[in-house]
């Protein structure tokens, strides 16, 4: 369970396309779908009604069968895959879905008990563990109650009890939180973060409760079957705190700066590869995050090293602000990472920087 | 390896609501009542023609001549034959049985004359000591008497009882007069309302015509007692060899077979009340597919949850076939109680024996058992082929 290899993808989405129908009311759920996440991400998959989220997450849960494209869980393909694999692959899963499906006839703890005794997990050493979650879960008082002396969001607890319980590697969850009020379902995403950072488990959680936005590593935005936007939230907050440092954006609302941020390249270079070359349009504005630059202007067929720019440092704005060529070249004197933000980008960014009074008040009125 | 979850949850959904499990068996138990009683009838109509042969006299081989096809069909045996028998090595006793029912009618003045069956044995031979006449014997031996089957149906007006004897003992037996001297029981069929028994000479007064001259010369069957300890199939054997192929040499249980697979598969009441079995298995069958469809289609929902989480087919097999055996059993105990009272209420009501044995009973269990897992594999059918996505 914790020997889990960071860098591997837990689930591995190529090309994915699915469709519903056959014949002429065949339609086309999922559009070449690409995601890949890894061993601890926690992802929050939004999008409009249709768009094809509950879809592409069933799809991942084995619940679906693979149509067209590839798609691997744990590294294995499900493509084809048989149902005894299939069967193999699911009880890795945790599921929460929005229907609680418990059984009237077996008690709050029998139910989670349902999923673990399916891992073959001795009772004396489960009990115990299934009494804790569901104490924390608020049904301490209920645990051997029946489903049908619950209320709804005892109901949808007991269900995401059941879910966790055999500690999954991947957690599927479909709006888990709609039933339940903010305190449990603050529990309950706590209990995945938990989950996530201690055993490496990956979860997905398809929802339209903004309350648990913040729980997630990364935010996928679906539209009409595509993928429109694939944000690591965590990258993001990075870019942001980097980008309240320089001059040019400290005066911007966290707003723009997470749109801002969106809109960053990460690019790598190499040691002694060019990054600007002199005499070039300007068409990009850099800011070194890691390694170092130099700065070298050719002048007369002389070579000269006008400055060397650290972490931190930005280079490249004058070209875009005068709209004049390169002045000078920039190459990397270390490997170098920077962010890259293209010019429209960048000259929309410096306007918007002289109405920061404005925004702020458009950001006021938005709240209320 | 779950399949011990898988009878525990069975078991949970199962008896969760009583209320709607019994309204559920109800179906299942109108199945079962509905095979026991064609089975019933089936097996009263191969019984009774064979009652008399089975319980009511001693013997360990039956004779018959070749031609005779069933009990009541008239073809008759010499009775040379039968004295034959008498000299085969490990044969104790051979008796006639004389039967009359086709010229045989009965006639209670202010009634109308109706057929019956007359049989004529020897009421002082061991073999027929279970007809219990040995305080008949005497009476019996009078001319012009005879005893009265309790169980002949009343249309005929015969005497019920010894004190309706007393003042109603005289009738008419195919012309002549008849006193009736007692009872003895016997029991009767499909062929046959009411029985008379009498002596062999009495008989041959009432039917003379029969035989070529000596009415007793021709006998319906004969039936051969072995001495104790004999090898009966040897005995059978050398008796096929002494009285030549004309004579059908059977021991009771083989006769008993080829009396009742006449009724039960050449005539077409028996292929009725199979058929009727038939017909109340695949209604039983459709209610058990109902009712497990139902109730799959009910916990559809938590049955995807737990497929999804990865529990295999077997499992969903085994809660279903566990779901159908408990369904079975719970519908069977009342239908059997139904069906006891229904025996007994067809039985006042025709004289029909509508007996059941473990033979019996095991055949309507084993039915109703195949019936409910066969409906229940049906009904699960969408669960194991459908992705568990389309099933929520």
């Amino acid at each position: 369970m914790n020997q889990i290899n960071k860098t591997e993808s837990v689930i591995q989405v190529d090309g994915l396309n699915h469709f519903f129908g056959s014949g002429e009311s065949k339609t086309q759920a999922l559009f070449e779908n690409q995601l890949n996440v890894k061993p601890g991400e926690i992802v929050i998959m939004t999008g409009p009604s249709g768009s094809g989220k509950t879809t592409l997450l069933t799809l991942i849960g084995t619940l679906r069968t693979v149509q067209n494209g590839s798609l691997k869980i744990l590294g294995e393909e499900l493509n084809g895959m048989s149902q005894h694999g299939l069967t193999q692959v699911r009880k890795k899963i945790g599921f929460i879905f929005q229907a609680h499906n418990l059984f009237e006839s077996l008690s709050a703890f029998q139910n989670v008990s349902m999923a673990t005794e399916l891992a073959g997990l001795k009772s004396s050493v489960v009990a115990p563990k299934i009494e804790t979650m569901l104490t924390r879960l608020g049904l301490g008082e209920r645990i051997h109650y029946k489903p049908k002396s619950l209320s709804g969001g005892q109901k949808q607890r007991v269900a995401i009890a059941r879910g966790l319980i055999h500690n999954p590697r991947i957690v599927l969850a479909d709006e888990p939180t709609a039933a339940l009020d903010e305190e449990s379902g603050r529990e309950a995403v706590t209990m995945l973060r938990e989950m996530a950072d201690r055993d490496g488990c990956t979860v997905l959680i398809v929802t339209h409760d903004n309350r648990i936005l913040d729980v997630a590593d990364r935010i996928i935005n679906m539209v009409a079957g595509h993928i429109k936007n694939d944000s690591n939230v965590k990258q993001t907050e990075q870019i942001c705190d980097f980008l309240r440092k320089t001059e040019f954006f400290a005066d911007l609302t966290p707003r723009t700066l997470a749109a801002l941020a969106h809109n960053i390249e990460i690019k790598e270079y190499a040691k002694d590869e060019k990054i600007v070359t002199q005499g070039d349009e300007g068409r990009e504005f850099f800011m070194v995050t890691q390694g170092s630059v130099m700065i070298v202007r050719t002048d007369g067929g002389k070579e000269k090293t006008l400055n060397q720019l650290d972490a931190g440092s930005y280079f490249g704005e004058v070209a875009l602000i005068k709209d004049q060529p390169r002045n000078a070249s920039v190459i990397a004197t270390k490997p170098t990472t920077c962010y890259v933000l293209d010019r429209e980008e960048f000259r929309a960014v410096v306007d918007a920087s002289d109405s920061f009074g404005s925004e702020l008040r458009k950001a006021l009125f938005e709240r209320n | 390896m779950h399949l011990f979850l898988a009878a525990k949850l069975a078991w949970a959904n199962t008896t969760n609501n009583w209320q709607r499990l019994l309204v559920r068996c109800s179906g299942v138990t109108f199945a079962v009542v509905l095979m026991f009683m064609q089975t019933g009838f089936r097996n009263a109509l191969l019984d009774s023609n064979v009652r008399m042969m089975e319980e009511k006299f001693s013997t360990d081989i039956v004779l018959r001549t070749k031609s005779r096809f069933m009990m009541s069909s008239g073809q008759q045996l010499a009775l040379q034959h039968v004295v034959t028998a008498r000299s085969c090595e490990g044969v104790a006793a051979a008796e006639p049985i004389y039967i009359e029912n086709m010229a045989s009618e009965y006639r209670r003045p202010g009634f109308p004359s109706r057929k019956i069956r007359v049989i004529a044995v020897d009421p002082q031979s061991p073999s027929f000591a279970k007809l219990n006449l040995a305080g008949l014997a005497k009476q019996l031996s009078e001319p012009g008497t005879a005893v009265v089957d309790t169980k002949s149906k009343t249309m005929f007006g015969l005497p019920r009882g010894a004190k309706d004897l007393a003042t109603n003992a005289t009738g008419e037996l195919s012309g002549r007069k008849v006193r009736l001297v007692g009872f003895f029981e016997c029991g009767i069929n499909f062929s046959n309302d009411g029985t008379l028994l009498m002596t062999p000479d009495n008989f041959a007064a009432y039917f003379s015509y029969r035989g070529d001259g000596d009415p007793l010369s021709m006998v319906d069957y004969g039936i051969v007692r072995c001495v104790e300890g004999a090898d009966v199939p040897s005995v059978v054997a050398r008796l096929r060899k002494l009285l030549g192929s004309n004579v059908i040499v059977q021991t009771k249980q083989e006769f008993l077979l080829t009396e009742r697979n006449f009724w039960g598969k050449n005539t077409p009441i028996g292929l009725i009340f199979s058929v009727g079995t038939m017909i109340g298995f695949v209604v039983g069958l459709i209610i058990c597919y109902q009712v497990l469809a139902t109730d799959i289609a009910d916990h559809m929902g938590e049955f995807a949850t737990i497929k999804a989480m990865g529990y295999p087919t077997s499992f969903f097999a085994a809660l279903v076939v566990t779901q159908a055996l408990l369904l079975s059993f719970v519908s069977f105990v009342p239908g059997l109680l139904i069906a006891l009272v229904a025996f007994q209420g067809v039985n006042v009501a025709t004289g029909l024996v509508m007996f059941l044995n473990a033979q019996r009973l095991m055949t309507v269990l084993g039915l109703t058992v195949l019936m409910c897992v066969t409906s229940g594999m049906i009904a699960l059918r969408k669960l194991l082929s459908a992705d568990p996505a389309s099933l929520f």
